[in-house]
């Protein structure tokens, strides 16, 4: 038995009261570690039994084992004392069990359950004159489940049973069943519901007052920096929001500047192809038409006439490259295969790269924003394929399933680091054009993915799609061109 | 040589200009403009309505292309030859007008040197294609 009364026997200690051993009161116990909690335990029902009071312990079978070993220790004869009805040991699953109505402590079973249990023991010891002590731990098991509310309810329970039997009750709470911050105000609630407040013994086992003011100091301080790192990281979070919200509004803006860039180089290469050209080719005809009548012109004339045709010619193939390469020829009117066939033969002649092209697919058409998309995609991969790998051969493959179309480039030169898309330090070595791809092909719920491969790069660009007929789609655009033409 | 006067042309092209040119062009050969389509549906309509000996079809027109064109006179008039007469130079193209049954191609810039022979050739039954270095 401990000679040095516990805080929690000197919280209940019959101070200045002429009746011997413990005062009725509520006291609560937090603590760290099971050991701590079961020494103060000791003591305090210890302490009772000494006195000839009756102790009542409602707790897990664990802690009534080690309780009973300890109280054993000190000399107690429980089984005396239990066949006295002055030690009664109940389970607290068991007790906590019987009280619950739909999950809620019943305030007429508990009163009839843990009343007639004190009322039994106040008889069995009523010659001593003491108070009977209860430890329970139905209010820990509650807690411990994340049920506080319901460990509130039972500690009003407790108290109202306090106005009809006289008993003085230890709870004991976990320290670990209050680690969040939402846990303050149910943890002061529960402070509230107790005549007596321990702490854990990183505070209560403090031997002087000197040391306990020293404790109290150094929590201020540590509550002190807390708050203000609380504090901070609450801004940094509200920081960190409202850049994850500039970012994703950056990242749609950016989506539309490449729907607007493409819809200008449509329009641009439309003015160019078909209106311009389409002048270019007339001219080509008068003059041709001319040149039929040339026998009537002088020799000079004719000759001027017969050059000047053929700058027309001239001038219109150029001005068919370059609409060309703005924008995909006849991808409209004959659909993806068509325009990456011309793209390719166009890379492969003007970069010496022999490209293979694998068609893994229907002739079904796919939306116009999928096809475009598809189609820029693969001169970035080709573009990447002729700055980066230094091969002479490349290999593109297209299929597509009900859901989704897949573009893949393989070759067999440098390797591209797979991650060098997913990290933002490692997406700056990629051209811009790549990370333009990258955040396209998002846009339309795609990705690109940099598969790992041992000798040479791999892109794969996946791109959700709804499989079209295989009529064209006639674009805005036509629509325009035929208001404008009248 | 086959006798052009009896030969009726049906001319297809957005481009009223250049629409024009080919007309007189094709005229100026002792062929006749039997009808003229500003966009491949009306070319459609037209050469149910009137017959022609050959159609001279544009590609890039609108409410329905060239080529979707083609295919529905092709379906319903496969006794007509058809010439396309385009802008664009490309090798894709032309693979599929043939795969459609078009008999002849022409780009516009070299229409003031091919289109009379072209249709020639067409209306002969044979093809007029340009050469492989498109």
């Amino acid at each position: 038995m401990t000679t040095i009364p516990s805080p929690v026997s000197e919280a209940l200690a019959a101070a200045g009261s002429r009746r011997p051993g413990l005062q009725p009161g509520h006291v609560v116990q937090f603590y760290l570690k099971d050991e701590f909690l079961l020494d103060q335990v000791r003591d305090f029902l210890g302490r009772a039994l000494s006195a000839g009071s009756a102790a009542i312990v409602i707790a897990t079978l664990e802690h009534r084992r080690k309780l009973e070993d300890r109280l054993l220790a000190d000399g107690l004869d429980l089984p005396r004392l239990s066949s006295q009805g002055r030690y009664v040991s109940l389970d607290a699953a068991e007790t906590l069990a019987e009280i619950l109505v739909n999950g809620v402590a019943d305030s007429g079973r508990f009163s009839h359950l843990v009343g007639g249990v004190i009322a039994r023991a106040a008889t069995a010891c009523a010659d001593s004159g003491s108070t009977v002590a209860a430890f329970g731990e139905m209010v820990a098991l509650l807690g411990e489940q994340g049920d506080i509310s319901g460990a509130i309810v039972l500690e009003r329970l407790w108290n109202q049973l306090g106005g009809i039997h006289s008993f003085s009750l230890l709870c004991a709470y976990s320290m670990k069943d209050f680690s969040r911050t939402e846990h303050t105000e149910p943890f002061q609630t529960i402070c509230g519901e107790h005549s007596h407040v321990i702490p854990s013994e990183s505070y209560s086992s403090l031997g002087t007052e000197q040391d306990r003011s020293r404790a109290i100091s150094r929590l201020q301080q540590k509550a002190q920096a807390l708050e203000h790192e609380t504090a901070a990281h609450k801004r940094a979070q509200e920081s960190l929001q409202l850049l994850e919200s500039a970012n994703r509004s950056l990242q749609g803006l950016s989506a539309r500047l490449l729907r607007l860039q493409e819809d200008e180089r449509r329009r641009f290469a439309y003015e160019l192809h078909e209106r311009t050209g389409q002048d270019l080719a007339l001219l080509g005809m008068n003059l041709s038409a001319l040149e039929l009548d040339a026998s009537r012109l002088s020799p000079e004339l004719a000759k001027e006439l017969s050059e000047t045709r053929v700058i027309a010619g001239r001038v219109a193939k150029d001005l068919r490259e370059i609409s060309y390469l703005m924008y995909p020829p006849l991808l409209e009117e004959m659909g993806l295969e068509s325009a990456l066939r011309w793209y390719i033969g166009e890379f492969s002649e003007r970069t010496n790269i022999k490209v293979k092209l694998e068609f893994l697919h229907d002739t079904a058409r796919l939306r116009s924003e999928v096809e475009i998309t598809l189609y820029r995609a693969l001169q970035e991969c080709l573009a990447n394929v002729q700055q980066h790998s230094g091969i002479a051969m490349a290999t593109v493959s297209l299929h597509a399933d009900a859901k989704r179309v897949i573009l893949e480039v393989r070759d067999d030169g440098k390797e591209i680091a797979a991650d060098a898309v997913s990290s933002p330090e490692s997406a700056a070595v990629l051209d811009a054009g790549f990370r333009c791809m990258k955040e396209r092909l998002e846009d339309l719920g795609g990705e690109l993915i940099i598969l790992p491969r041992r000798e040479g790069g791999h892109v794969k660009i996946v791109l959700p799609c709804e499989r079209g007929g295989s009529a064209p789609r006639r674009p805005q655009l036509w629509s325009d061109a035929a208001e404008r033409v009248g | 040589m086959i006798s052009r006067s009896v030969n009726r042309i049906l001319v297809a092209d957005d481009q009223e200009a250049l629409r024009k040119r080919v007309c007189a062009t094709l005229i100026r050969a002792s062929f006749e403009i039997c009808g003229e389509a500003q966009n491949g549906r009306e070319a459609v309509e037209k050469a149910a309505e009137l017959l022609p000996d050959a159609v001279v079809l544009d590609v890039t027109m609108p409410v329905l292309n060239g080529l979707d064109a083609a295919k529905m006179i092709r379906l319903t008039l496969p006794q007509i030859p058809i010439l396309i007469l385009s802008v664009h130079k490309s090798r894709q193209l032309i693979e599929e007008a043939k795969k459609i049954g078009v008999r002849g191609y022409v780009n516009k810039a070299d229409a003031g040197r091919d289109l009379i022979r072209a249709l020639d050739a067409v209306l002969e039954n044979s093809a007029f294609f340009p050469a492989e270095d498109i």
